[in-house]
């Protein structure tokens, strides 16, 4: 008789947003039954339960000379709906959570339209499944490190918020905006006749999440992103094929320059394109290198952000091996240098602007880090996954499942001293000059590894740098004042240690959004708008000296385009 | 090792353009086709043939689950796909190499949803740039190889010359009232909500509204509509023994007014959970060997796997391949009561829409009805615009999913008998059949989920149709008995002798089939086939545990 009554109360069940304390109370009251009832024989309950109910609406566009290829939009009336379950087996002191192996958080799709029975009895679902994934990882880790092995707790302390303090909804999106503007961007390009490819990408997302766990973790947020990207190409003559890129990324609409000033950069882009196409190879150079503003952010994003990450890689089984499995923490490159003397890196994810937050995926308050002190590194930036007993989250979990990688929010890098333009271009050709060099390479725009046609040199294996990409825009800087376009440049061995090689410095720009991933999985393999959103205040650099190499590569096109076309 | 699927349809929906259009597309197309042949074919190595097929994808998909709508998404994108040939009809960059798979990389891009013209020529411009490239370097390395390689068994061309068309179809609309579907769906969906025990279930519309537009360097220029909708219906449960149960029913159209009503879904929405619920509890059967029937949609599936994919005409010049009935032209392969065609241009059988319907292929020929055997004997192949020996011309089965290279495919596949038995005299002959062999029980085999076939020489040449369940048939005369866990197996020749009759009504299985040309929507009609012997192997099932706490509010456990 009673499964009839709920029955017809199923039926006439109501519906409600992701953020309701309805649908809270119905999430609370199966982490209550899980924490206290899960249990396999032989096992006791889960120690920890985490949960996140999410929403998300997004508008994406892809057009290419101002025509859309593509166009997907998530509306507010029928958002796609998601919920993560986390459950850790064993305890605070030694539990599944950082083996490698398992299925760490399991995520299932909800309907757009949900009723708090539905939601429970996913619920009800998704905790017994990661329940029975979180006592597989925990026998596998067991096997292959003991718990008196391991001098780190489970999870690093961290101030949560504890109740839910409003019931925020999701804004409305603006697909017609976000459509108009993308086509623009790629629309300019069409005055180029020489560029091959002109394509443009506009991306708004806001996500809606409600999280809890056993910890007493009572978290509701909304948090949204704007990206614009322009990716042009262009062939030179001899067919090597040039490309360069354009991003905004950022928070709110606000916080983007003017429709105007995107396309007069675009247009400066083409511009530049068609200057390099047109420039000779780099011959094979050895020299300093000055990385301009533009340069400067992608080349601090690349050397710097691997060394300032303190999330220690996961218990692994090394199948075929007797090794004990990878415990190392990288916690002797603290208070080891990393720049030259008097410079800082401070992130400051709490101040407005690109890579801006209130708190990160675990549910912690980001705090001002100041990771780099005078040229050495004091705080690398943490999540809750420990390095030590003593381990406390920056709040910074921003990657991985559930955010249990740290990554950057908003990063300001400020050197000892700031040297005028013309001041640091003096300083380059003094070394120049002491090298036997009448000219000094001068990289304006390095390739954002996104749109890197070779990946490769942007994957990582591990948690060391995965090298510098190649410069879209640069130049020979002569003592007479010429400036002469190069192109076909790639650099050869870079690595950490050339931030040490930094001799001279300009002032510090405005801040620039970036996406990027964890350097512990393909870093740069996220496609057009995957990744971490972080900002990056970073000044022009002077880099003693660097080793490149001019390499030209393709085929020239055979066929003509058509007469209309070309005009 | 080719591994050519056949699954349940997953399809898909908008409206096309008006005439004037898709006319004023299809100027832009030929504008970019007929400058670039002309560059082309003038070149060191000119270009004999080229054309631009761009098919526009629009799709609707709506779920509902548990009586709450889940998902509403439309898809739209706009793809062309070129076939670039340099060489000669006898020899050119398509050339099949053996030991490689295809020869040289299939041209397609990305094109504008609105068909601007400058960013569509710009587009096309650099494809067929890229694509006359690596037909000039494909072209090298063939009489390359061709050198060092003893010739060929069947020296047929690379392509053949066909009739040129000219057609431009009616636009058509999804004609869909969303509203209302969307209601339907919500409440069908709901159905499955009396029976706790089931873990998860859905209810699907997937409606698609393509075009394709072709112009060639022949002079053909095509504009096709198609248009097809599905209404599928799934349900998941856990047997105590951790296999999964999954069980789907489907119902696929050509027009909307075909679609059925809210009553008719919801009652065979109710028949699925009730057969579910008594899947959960019923045996799992054992290995076996013996006389089964084969249902009408069951044995559809069958021919589609065991003979269908066997019969595609580039697979009998394709060395890598089996060519199982390649040298048997003429001579009997099945019994003298049983004939088979495939043929696209019907678009109806009984009361049943052919999602395998079509009026031109993928490389704009007309489709033509093709008689594959008649009376037991094998007549003929299924043939694009690649000729086989004895074979020189397209019968109009040259098929591809946008973005793949065009193959012989199957469209509508029919299984005809002669003098079939009613379906009773067929269950009698079984009985007779299991009791002549000295066995208790034969199968009958109706719920089918799809099934594939391995047709290259690099593995054991064999097929595996997968019934959702199957019935005990007992000769002591007990009632049926459902039993889980069957997959059928077998290899085509002996198993084609085993056919001992034919009967009962023509089932149809409307889906989608995967292989080479990547998926195409097939039907596959037949009566149902009793045969003395058929092999079953146990069905690969799950092992995880039941669901520890009983289902929150109902206390069941599941």
């Amino acid at each position: 008789m009673k499964a009839w009554i709920l029955f017809f109360g199923c039926l006439f069940s109501w519906t409600a947003g992701a953020n309701s304390p309805e649908l809270a109370r119905v999430l609370e009251l199966e982490m209550e039954r899980g924490l206290q009832d899960l249990k396999l024989d032989g096992e006791g309950a889960p120690w920890r339960i985490w949960l996140e109910l999410g929403e998300r609406v997004s508008v994406d566009v892809r057009a290419k000379f101002g025509a859309v290829q593509s166009e997907t939009v998530v509306s507010k009336q029928m958002p796609a709906r998601f919920l993560k379950t986390g459950v850790r087996q064993g305890s605070r002191d030694y539990d599944s959570g950082d083996f490698s192996g398992g299925v760490s958080l399991h995520y299932e799709r909800l309907p757009s339209i949900l009723s708090p029975s539905f939601l429970q009895r996913k619920a009800w679902m998704e905790i017994d499944s990661a329940y029975k994934s979180a006592v597989d990882a925990l026998t596998n880790k067991q096997s292959v490190l003991a718990l008196e092995d391991t001098d780190r707790p489970a999870i690093a302390l961290a101030d949560l918020p504890g109740a839910f303090q409003d019931w925020p909804t999701l804004p409305e999106l603006q697909p017609d905006w976000v459509r108009e503007w993308t086509k623009a961007l790629s629309a300019v390009l069409v005055d180029y006749s020489q560029l091959e490819h002109g394509e443009s990408l506009g991306n708004e997302i806001a996500l809606g999440r409600m999280s809890l766990s056993s910890e007493g973790l009572r978290l509701n947020r909304v948090d949204t992103e704007i990206v614009f990207r322009v990716l042009a190409k262009i062939r030179a003559e001899d067919g090597s094929l040039l490309s360069d890129s354009r991003s905004w990324i950022v928070r709110k609409r606000t916080e983007l320059p003017t429709l105007g000033e995107m396309l007069d950069e675009v247009r400066s882009m083409a511009e530049g394109l068609v200057e390099s196409a047109g420039a000779p190879v780099l011959e094979d150079y050895i020299g300093p290198v000055l990385f301009e503003q533009p340069a400067s952010v992608e080349f601090f994003g690349q050397l710097v952000l691997p060394e300032i990450l303190g999330t220690p890689p996961g218990v692994k089984r090394s199948y075929g091996k007797k090794d004990r499995p990878a415990q190392g923490t990288r916690t002797a490159r603290i208070g080891r240098r990393l720049l030259p003397r008097g410079w800082s890196i401070v992130d400051d994810a709490g101040e407005p602007g690109p890579g801006h937050y209130l708190w990160d995926d675990e549910g912690v308050s980001p705090t001002r880090v100041v990771i780099v002190e005078d040229g050495v590194l004091r705080q690398p930036l943490m999540s809750r996954t420990p390095t030590s007993k003593d381990s406390r989250s920056t709040g910074h979990g921003l990657a991985g499942s559930g955010g249990r990688k740290a990554m950057p929010g908003r990063l300001r890098i400020s050197p000892n001293k700031v040297l005028s333009p013309r001041r640091l271009e003096k300083r380059a050709l003094r070394i120049a000059k002491r090298m036997g060099r009448d000219s000094v390479l001068v990289v304006r725009r390095l390739e954002a590894m996104v749109h890197s046609p070779n990946m490769s040199r942007g994957r990582s294996s591990g948690e060391t740098a995965p090298g510098l990409s190649s410069p879209t825009q640069a130049y020979l800087l002569y003592r007479d004042g010429r400036r002469e376009p190069v192109r076909c440049a790639r650099f050869l061995g870079v690595d950490r240690r050339a931030m040490r090689d930094v001799v001279a410095a300009g002032s510090v720009g405005i801040s620039i959004g970036r996406l990027d991933n964890h350097p512990s999985g393909s870093r740069y393999r996220g496609g057009w708008t995957y990744g971490v959103q972080s900002g990056w205040e970073t000044p022009a650099v002077l880099v003693s000296e660097l080793e490149l190499i001019g390499q030209p590569g393709g085929s020239p096109r055979k066929l003509p385009r058509l007469e209309a076309d070309e005009k | 090792m080719k591994f050519l699927g056949f699954f349940l349809a997953l399809g898909t929906a908008a409206a096309n353009p008006s005439t004037n259009e898709h006319q004023a597309f299809q100027d832009v197309l030929q504008r970019s086709l007929t400058s670039h042949f002309e560059f082309l074919s003038a070149q060191d190595e000119p270009v004999y043939y080229l054309s631009y097929a761009v098919t526009q994808e629009s799709s609707l998909r709506i779920t509902a689950v548990e009586g709450l709508l889940g998902e509403r998404t439309w898809k739209n994108a706009r793809k062309v796909d070129l076939d670039l040939r340099v060489g000669s009809l006898s020899l050119d960059n398509t050339h099949r190499q053996q030991g490689l798979w295809g020869a040289g990389e299939h041209f397609s891009s990305a094109l504008p949803l609105d068909g601007n013209r400058v960013a569509t020529e710009r587009a096309l411009w650099l494809v067929t740039d890229d694509a006359y490239a690596d037909a000039v370097e494909q072209l090298a390395k063939i009489r390359g190889a061709n050198r060092v390689r003893v010739q060929e068994s069947d020296s047929s061309g690379d392509f053949s010359l066909a009739p040129i068309h000219q057609h431009q179809g009616t636009p058509l609309g999804l004609e869909l009232d969303l509203p209302a579907l969307e209601a339907d769906l919500v409440a069908v969906s709901a159905v499955f909500k009396q029976w706790p025990e089931i873990l998860e279930s859905r209810v699907s519309l997937f409606a698609e509204n393509n075009w394709v537009s072709f112009v060639s360097s022949e002079g053909a220029r095509l504009w096709t509509p198609n248009r097809r909708y599905r209404i599928g219906m799934q349900v998941w449960m856990r047997a105590e023994d951790g296999t999964e149960i999954a069980l789907f029913d489907g119902f696929d159209a050509l027009s909307p007014e075909n679609l059925p009503e809210r009553s008719f879904l919801q009652a065979r929405a109710k028949a699925l959970a009730i057969r579910a619920i008594e899947l959960e509890k019923a045996p799992e059967l054992e290995p076996f060997t013996g006389p089964v029937i084969l249902g009408g949609k069951a044995a559809g599936v069958f021919f589609h796997e065991v003979l269908g994919h066997r019969v595609e005409g580039h697979r009998q010049k394709d060395a890598d391949e089996g060519q199982t009935f390649t040298a048997k032209v003429g001579e009997q392969i099945l019994p003298e009561f049983l004939s088979v065609r495939d043929d696209p241009t019907q678009s109806r059988l009984g009361d049943v829409e052919l999602v395998g319907h079509y009026q031109f292929d993928d490389e704009g020929s007309q489709a033509q009805g093709v008689t594959l055997v008649k009376d037991g004997v094998l007549k003929g192949f299924l043939l694009g615009r690649s000729p086989i020996a004895g074979f020189p011309k397209t019968n109009g089965h040259g098929r591809r999913q946008a973005g793949k290279a065009s193959v012989s495919r199957q469209g509508n596949l029919m299984i005809e008998a002669k003098n079939p038995l009613s379906a009773r005299d067929l269950r009698a002959a079984l009985i007779a059949e299991v009791r002549r062999q000295g066995r208790d029980y034969g199968l009958q085999v109706d719920s089918i989920q799809g099934g594939f076939t391995l047709t290259g020489r690099d593995a054991p040449n064999s097929f595996q149709v997968t019934p959702d369940y199957a019935w005990k048939v007992f000769v002591d005369g007990r009632p049926d008995e459902l039993v889980r866990g069957v997959d059928l197996i077998g290899t085509p020749l002996v198993t084609f002798e085993r056919i001992l009759a034919a009967g009962g009504p023509v089932g149809v299985f409307n889906g989608r089939c995967g292989a080479e040309s990547g998926w195409v929507s097939v039907s596959a009609s037949s009566p149902s086939l009793l045969l003395s012997e058929l092999e079953v192997q146990k069905k690969s099932k799950g092992s995880a545990l039941p669901l520890i706490l009983p289902a929150p509010m109902t206390g069941v456990r599941p």
